[in-house]
């Protein structure tokens, strides 16, 4: 395979132009831009001319990820060109929360061919309930076919995202990437770095990812006495206290959900994923120094393999939430994933509003606050 | 340098070693402040979270140390039995909960600021509780546990279990918990139990082990103030027939009667117990004399001329005393006793009724009881035992007509004894049984002899005992014997004592009903001497009435006694009676018992008991 990664900056433009010579049936680019689109119609018209024959994924981000660096306002693109791996894209309209799992399982069974092996996947951010859709896809596929992927981000504003298929912009849209054959090899990892804060609380009110009460009081309240001065940040400040549902099947006995939206009148608030009414829930809390760590031990669990080298794409989707948290400080955590690598691959990736990879079960789950990491190589033939 | 400076410097391609221009100079600054603002937001809002989350835990902490705290609270507050009171160091109540209220009277608004000692602590004990409890609050040594009598607001005692522990309460100050138990129940319980051991529950008397005990004492006092102890060991006359007989519900009640009339006889001090089944003893000291307990086993008997009134019964009785005398008769308590017992027995065989003092000489007589009653047991297989006949006489016709089968025992050990010796005895062990079908066995084999050789109409009459009576196997017994000699049953006749009958008891009659049936005949022995009761005679199935030698011995001196037998006669014969008289001696009582209509006689006047061979004579000249 041949793989180039670039970036498309206002002021610099291109720092390589994309080679023509890359286009193919076989060839795929992954592009991570700015929440406003219009800013990048002329560019992705001047690959849709270069690329004819290419497939493209793309989505809008919480910032971009270059190398060791983030950065907003540009693009990241990676240009892979298979010699043995065929690949296809579905793609599909949602409308509301409610069908995201139907969504799941359309791009499934569009995707469900002979040799399937792995799916990238990236979703709209806001309209989309990541549990239902991730649901939707394993009920198709099953917990055979590895799939990765991330929900777009628009900055910490959370009005708008939009993902990228067929060199078409699309606001309420999921679109996959298949891939197919032998000869590809699709590594994943994903850590957090988030500690538990505080006593445990009971969901006393929810509707899937809505959450309304906790220990019978408002959900909203309490985030906002622990947020204080820095309340009115919601809902980006909200990140700083992502919420742990107890769960079994993790790692680490729990699963992390992070903050999409606040409703003022009904006090409740929106997560990323389901938050089950019931369950046993605590606060999170985390610094620089363990969040890097997570990074770190995100990359350590795929570094092992011996075939990663510059000829490798890591694609590293990190939650928005550890941007927050990070702040100046974020691209030591994009320097930690690399570091580990003796013979470095490629890094490009955003900053996300959820993260999809399977769990230490194997089970495909949506992740929030995690540093997420997909590794991809094609083995020759 | 800082990592995150160093990136600052690289982002904006500045060098270390070189100062930047101006603009670049400014978005550095701007960048640094950023970072600082980012620093402070970070350690404010990790701050405010950890105070929060930590006041969270406090107060979840707070919260369930208070349930906690009220729990137990509770469980001293609902506890019904344990009574729990908390006092300070001056010793004001501070906690009184509800079983206090209910064990010692005062409310817990009463209590709360009084002193514990004014409360509840008897005047008696007030300075030393007091006393103890500031020790232990002065840390000295802790109250033990213990059964103390405390004092409730009516001033009425109470016997509790009383522990202390000493706390400190939320201001660090000592603070003392008493938890007082009850044991009113348990008390009574115990002296119930400490009852039961010395007292019998029938009469209340003391029961054997405290009247030992009681002698034991005695005699202690007696050794040490040269005194003399009257043990009298009173045993009613015939009270098991009474109880056989009567029921033991009857047997109990006379034992109740019993012990009030022995105990409100008696001097004070002297004491009565109850050794156990109609056995007393009663306990006599400070005498002067040995003939000092003479009176008093005189009044005691004297108790007994009064009939006994139970269930609308009038029942006599007597008893027969022994008296044996400390130091005289022995030293030791069952030394005494058993002297005492001795005596009581001699007493029986003077008749009853009697007391008589121990001699040396009834020692002799207890062992030979002993001695019958080992040598009745092997008797039948060395065939000691004998059976003799007494010739009964048709009065009309002159001619013997049957006989009494009577037992006889000659023992190579002890020489001959009387049936009077050894009957109660074999009935009392149940060797009866064994004895009897002996008896009966050997009886009817010659009557079949008889009847083959010199009359084919004589009858047997064979005695029967209550014990046999009651025997299950008795029935199967006479019907096989009596295939086996071929004798037909209208040649039986089975003699039961009236006594037997006093009880009701349903197989009774049932057996007499099915002997009866049987065609066998059954007869009222020793009518006359026991309660001689018409009725008896009307719902039994006698066929014959055998009056009483004694009766007939008197009868021709004493004009009763004559009235007497000719009523009974009449009387039987209203009933279609035979009747038998027993002891005949002379002629004129014969012509005298011919003259009022008497079946027939028995006595010395026609033949003494006889061994089955002078028998067998005797029929042969009468043919």
């Amino acid at each position: 395979m041949e793989l180039k990664t670039y970036q498309y900056t206002p002021q610099k433009h291109w720092n390589q132009d994309p080679e023509s010579s890359l286009d193919s049936d076989n060839t795929l680019l992954i592009l991570f831009g700015p929440p406003d689109a219009s800013k990048i119609f002329d560019i992705v018209s001047a690959l849709q001319e270069q690329f004819i024959h290419s497939l493209i994924i793309g989505c809008s981000t919480s910032g971009e990820i270059f190398g060791e660096a983030v950065f907003d306002e540009t693009i990241s693109l990676a240009i892979i060109k298979f010699e043995n791996t065929f690949i296809h894209q579905a793609s599909v309209n949602i409308h509301s929360d409610n069908n995201s799992q139907e969504a799941g399982r359309s791009l499934a069974r569009a995707l469900n061919k002979p040799e399937l092996r792995a799916v990238f996947i990236l979703s709209n951010g806001l309209l989309v309930n990541g549990t239902s859709l991730i649901d939707g896809l394993r009920q198709e596929l099953g917990d055979e076919v590895i799939i990765t992927g991330g929900l777009a981000g628009d900055g910490t504003r959370f009005e708008k995202t939009w993902v990228m298929a067929d060199f078409e912009i699309l606001s309420k849209s999921i679109t996959a990437i298949g891939f197919y054959g032998k000869n590809i090899q699709f590594l994943h990892g994903s850590r957090g770095g988030w500690d538990i804060l505080g006593v445990e609380r009971q969901v006393s009110r929810s509707e899937n990812n809505i959450l309304y009460e906790l220990d019978g009081q408002p959900a909203l309240d309490l985030y906002k006495k622990y947020l204080g001065d820095r309340a009115g940040g919601l809902p980006s400040t909200g990140l700083l206290f992502p919420l742990a549902i107890l769960n079994d099947e993790e790692e680490d006995g729990r699963t992390v959900r992070t903050i999409l939206a606040v409703d003022e009148a009904e006090k409740s608030i929106t997560f990323a994923g389901d938050i089950p009414q019931g369950k046993t829930v605590q606060l999170m809390h985390s610094n620089f120094d363990r969040l890097i760590d997570g990074a770190s031990k995100a990359s350590e669990s795929i570094s092992s393999n011996s075939n990663i080298n510059n000829n490798t794409l890591l694609i590293a989707i990190s939650c928005v939430g550890r941007r927050l948290v990070l702040g100046q400080r974020v691209e030591e955590e994009l320097e930690a994933t690399l570091d580990v690598f003796s013979d470095k691959p490629q890094q490009i990736g955003f900053y996300s509003y959820g993260e999809i990879s399977p769990l230490a079960s194997g089970r495909c789950d949506l992740h929030n606050q995690t540093m997420t990491l997909t590794l991809i190589s094609e083995a020759d033939a | 340098m800082h990592n995150l400076l160093k990136r600052q410097l690289r982002k904006l391609a500045l060098s270390v070693d070189k100062p930047p221009a101006i603009d670049d100079w400014l978005v550095l600054l701007e960048r640094i402040e950023q970072s600082y603002h980012d620093a402070d937001a970070s350690k404010y809002t990790l701050e405010r979270s950890l105070k929060l989350s930590s006041d969270e835990m406090r107060g979840l902490y707070e919260e369930k140390l208070k349930n906690s705290e009220r729990r137990f609270r509770m469980i001293f507050e609902k506890t019904d039995f344990i009574s729990v009171q908390g006092y300070d160091i001056n010793h004001k109540v501070t906690y009184w909960n509800s079983a206090s209220e209910a064990l010692y009277g005062y409310s817990a608004d009463e209590a709360i600021g009084q002193s514990i000692e004014g409360l509840i602590i008897p005047d008696t004990m007030r300075q030393q509780i007091k006393t103890a409890i500031d020790d232990w609050f002065n840390g000295g040594a802790a109250i033990p546990s213990s059964e103390v009598t405390l004092r409730k607001k009516d001033n009425s005692p109470i016997d509790v279990l009383s522990s202390h522990i000493l706390l400190k309460n939320e201001k660090n100050e000592a603070e003392m918990f008493c938890l007082d138990i009850d044991m009113t129940l348990r008390k009574q319980f115990e002296e119930k139990i400490l009852h039961q051991a010395h007292f019998d529950s029938l009469t209340e008397l003391p029961n054997r082990f405290l009247a030992l005990d009681r002698l034991t004492q005695l005699i202690n006092e007696a050794e040490r103030d040269k005194e003399i102890i009257a043990v009298l060991f009173l045993d009613l006359d015939d009270f098991k027939k009474v109880n056989d007989t009567l029921g033991h519900e009857v047997g109990d009640k006379i034992l109740m009667e019993t012990a009030y009339r022995l105990t409100h006889d008696l001097r004070t001090g002297d004491t009565v117990g109850r050794l156990g089944g109609d056995e007393f003893i009663i306990l006599l000291s400070g005498l002067n004399a040995i003939s000092d307990a003479q009176p008093i086993a005189g009044n005691l008997l004297q108790q007994f001329r009064k009939p006994f009134f139970i269930d609308g019964r009038e029942i006599f009785l007597s008893a027969s005393i022994g008296i044996a005398i400390f130091p005289w008769d022995a030293k030791t308590p069952s030394e005494i006793l058993r002297h005492a017992d001795s005596a009581m027995f001699y007493a029986k065989a003077q008749g009853r009724n009697t007391y008589e003092y121990f001699t040396k000489e009834m020692k002799h007589d207890v062992s030979k009881r002993l001695a019958l009653e080992e040598q009745l047991y092997s008797a039948l297989d060395k065939n000691e035992f004998e059976v003799y006949y007494q010739a009964k006489i048709d009065i009309s016709t002159n001619k013997i007509m049957g006989a009494e089968a009577l037992l006889r025992w000659n023992n190579s050990v002890l020489g001959y004894i009387s049936p009077v010796d050894f009957i109660p005895i074999a009935e009392q062990t149940g060797f009866i049984v064994p004895l009897g079908e002996y008896v009966l066995q050997e009886a009817l084999k010659m009557t079949a002899f008889w009847h083959q050789k010199y009359d084919s109409t004589f009858h047997i009459a064979v005695n029967l005992s209550p014990r046999q009576l009651r025997h299950s196997g008795l029935l199967n017994f006479i019907e096989k014997t009596m295939q086996e000699t071929n004798i037909s049953s209208k040649y039986l006749e089975l003699e039961v004592t009236e006594g037997m009958l006093m009880g009701g008891h349903k197989y009774i009659i049932d057996t007499l009903n099915d002997l009866s049936q049987k065609g066998i005949s059954i007869s009222m022995d020793d009518f006359g001497t026991g309660y001689s009761s018409l009725s008896y005679l009307q719902d039994y199935p006698f066929s014959v009435l055998k009056i009483d030698r004694n009766f007939i011995t008197g009868m021709m001196d004493n004009a009763g006694n004559r009235e007497l037998v000719q009523a009974i006669i009449a009387m039987a014969h209203g009933l279609k009676l035979e009747v038998v008289a027993e002891g005949v001696e002379t002629q004129e009582q014969f012509n005298y018992l011919k003259q009022l209509g008497c079946d027939y006689a028995q006595g010395y006047l026609f033949s003494k008991p006889l061994t089955a061979d002078a028998m067998s004579i005797l029929l042969k000249s009468a043919i």
